[in-house]
């Protein structure tokens, strides 16, 4: 049986550290389906408005190696994709999903214009 | 009975190859790929629709300052990984000279693909005359990457 995982986050800014997250989520299933918050989640989470809009966001993961499929992400898509495992990405402020491990950064991008850009505005996760 | 291409035998000296025996195309895609988006991406999914295997130059962060006065918002290595993490790319090299010879003798590619905006211009010019001069064809796709890159430093500084 191929095991499947549910990966999400927003993916702004596409750097060296959503691409170590997709390959810690491909470490651990078969087929990886990434969910891609929109951007009134994103900004609900985070506090402010994703810098690269969803459509974008969307294309360009769907093109990482690795990704299975990228679709937008939403409260019932685990159970659609017929996942195994969900996953979180650290730092993007999503509720707590039960059952779902944050992977955080093994990597992350040096570059401080990226990382300003991406700084959330608030330190709490918000639900 | 001697077997035949396109009507002539096989040793004639124009009889014509089988598709499928032709040699695979190797495009060549240099740029410098920073804070990678989807103006970017669309350049590649051009690129690979018109070549068998792609492989795609990184400029360095010396060259890009060389050629337009600018620093990369993101170092060469991360850039190098990014565009490797994509599907549409076969291979990744480092491109350090404007002058394109110098990564063709060490990738060997057999088009190389470049913004519209040096079509017609001195500096395209010198460059379809290079590769001319070594087989390789140049293939111009319209130049929107430049605007997306400008765009997003002018958010990124403002935020």
């Amino acid at each position: 049986m191929t095991t499947t995982a549910y990966l999400v986050g927003s993916f702004d800014l596409l750097h060296v550290g959503h691409l170590d997250v997709i390959t810690q989520a491909r470490e651990r299933c078969q087929r990886l389906v990434v969910g891609v918050v929109d951007d009134d989640l994103v900004t609900r989470s985070t506090g402010r408005p994703p810098v690269v809009p969803l459509d974008e966001r969307l294309a360009l993961v769907g093109h990482v190696r690795g990704v299975g499929e990228a679709v937008v992400h939403t409260v019932d898509r685990s159970r659609e994709v017929g996942a195994d495992e969900v996953l979180l990405v650290a730092g993007d402020g999503l509720a707590v999903l039960a059952d779902a491990e944050t992977l955080s950064f093994r990597r992350q991008t040096s570059s401080a214009t990226l990382l300003a850009a991406l700084a959330r505005k608030q330190d709490e996760e918000v639900a | 009975m001697t077997s035949t291409r396109g009507g002539l035998p096989v040793e004639h000296p124009e009889a014509s190859v089988d598709v499928e025996e032709r040699r695979a195309v190797l495009g060549y895609v240099p740029g410098a790929w920073d804070m990678f988006h989807v103006g970017h991406l669309n350049i590649l999914r051009r690129a690979r629709d018109l070549c068998d295997r792609l492989v795609v130059g990184v400029v360095t962060d010396e060259a890009l300052f060389a050629a337009k006065s600018k620093h990369p918002v993101v170092p060469l290595d991360e850039r190098m990984d990014v565009v490797r993490a994509l599907d549409l790319v076969d291979g990744v090299v480092v491109d350090r000279s404007s002058d394109k010879r110098e990564v063709w003798s060490r990738v060997g590619f057999d088009v190389l693909f470049k913004g519209d905006d040096w079509r017609g211009t001195p500096k395209g010019a010198r460059l379809e005359a290079d590769m001319a001069s070594i087989g390789v064809e140049v293939r111009y796709f319209p130049y929107t990457a430049h605007t997306s890159s400008t765009l997003l430093r002018a958010m990124l500084a403002d935020r």
